[in-house]
């Protein structure tokens, strides 16, 4: 009898799990066409960045505290998202909830952080007219903020489905996709902290 | 190391991802975001004397593929899909295009910024062919 039960439970998922397959699937192909968007900026970066038209160069131009913040914030927003995936296996919408609304409120930390770092830099009149390794500079880093913006907006809708609709098949789904999408965008970070912000300031 | 290793296999048949994946790849993240911040900050307080370019380099390189690939495996569950593994199929030929698009348009713009004259040759140069 327990043995049938379990046996049933297994089928569904199974079933459940190839039709998630093929959504998750099509949504990693998006992600991995999105990496190859940001491969062309790190090699137009890349190329340009030695062109300072006379301005400054990378070297001591960012601020090396404000980039660590801002990486380990973003880090523990992946983090923080994956744990929502976890309790939302688990049924727990409490916790999904909370998560969430964490990995969002990183998620904003990090974003505005950019925004200032990018204000400031604007100010001192390092704006992305100056010189073509600051316009390969704000194209690249402005992508990934960009791409964080629009995660925040996913989110948000994510955050109000949950709350309408509990954990169904659909929300969980999307939840799902998310969390990729939110861990790609910290892959993606690992390159620009180590190519732009590391090694800009060798 | 070694229990969450074990955890790891265990979980591999369940479901993609579990707490103590996701606190590994986490732990370590954070480990190898820091000895790469660690490293260029001590380079940076040496007045860029601590390590020469061509060592601090491949360091930072290497730290930064490993925690691509932690991530990868433990944050986005990368290799644990059964067969055929077209996710990583996928990732392999992102990867070989990534390649070529970095690495063929710094050679080509490098053996172009080798072979462009300077302002003062194309002076020269026009001025040879005014006084022919």
């Amino acid at each position: 009898m327990m043995y049938q039960d379990t046996a049933k439970v297994v089928k569904r998922h199974t079933a459940k799990a190839e039709s998630n397959d093929k959504t998750t699937f099509g949504f990693w192909v998006y992600l991995m066409t999105d990496c190859v968007l940001f491969a062309t900026l790190f090699a137009v970066y890349a190329v340009l960045h030695n062109n300072t038209a006379d301005g400054p160069s990378s070297d001591g131009l960012f601020s090396l505290p404000l980039v660590l913040t801002e990486t380990i914030i973003l880090l523990t927003s992946s983090f923080v998202c994956g744990l929502a995936i976890l309790a939302a296996r688990q049924g727990r919408k409490k916790a999904v909830m909370s998560f969430l609304i964490i990995t969002g409120l990183l998620g904003l930390a990090f974003l505005g952080i950019e925004l200032t770092e990018f204000r400031d830099l604007i100010h001192e009149g390092h704006s992305w007219r100056q010189s073509a390794f600051l316009s390969s500079f704000f194209t690249l880093v402005g992508t990934h903020g960009l791409h964080i913006a629009s995660g925040l907006i996913w989110l948000v809708t994510l955050l109000w489905q949950i709350s309408k609709q509990g954990l169904s098949g659909s929300s969980l789904k999307r939840l799902t996709l998310f969390g990729m999408f939110w861990h790609f965008l910290d892959v993606v970070w690992i390159f620009i902290f180590t190519i732009v912000y590391m090694i800009g300031s060798l | 190391m070694a229990t969450s290793h074990s955890t790891i296999v265990s979980h591999h048949e369940v479901e993609p991802g579990s707490l103590a994946q996701y606190v590994f790849g986490f732990v370590w993240s954070l480990i190898l975001t820091g000895v790469a911040y660690w490293l260029v900050s001590e380079h940076v307080a040496s007045h860029h004397n601590a390590l020469p370019h061509r060592v601090v380099l491949p360091i930072l390189g290497a730290l930064a593929i490993v925690q691509a690939m932690i991530q990868l495996i433990f944050f986005l569950h990368v290799g644990e899909e059964r067969k055929p593994r077209w996710k990583s199929m996928v990732l392999w030929l992102t990867i070989v295009v990534i390649l070529i698009v970095v690495l063929g348009s710094l050679w080509v713009m490098d053996n172009l910024n080798r072979h462009m004259r300077t302002q003062t040759e194309i002076t020269n140069y026009m001025q040879d062919q005014d006084s022919l």
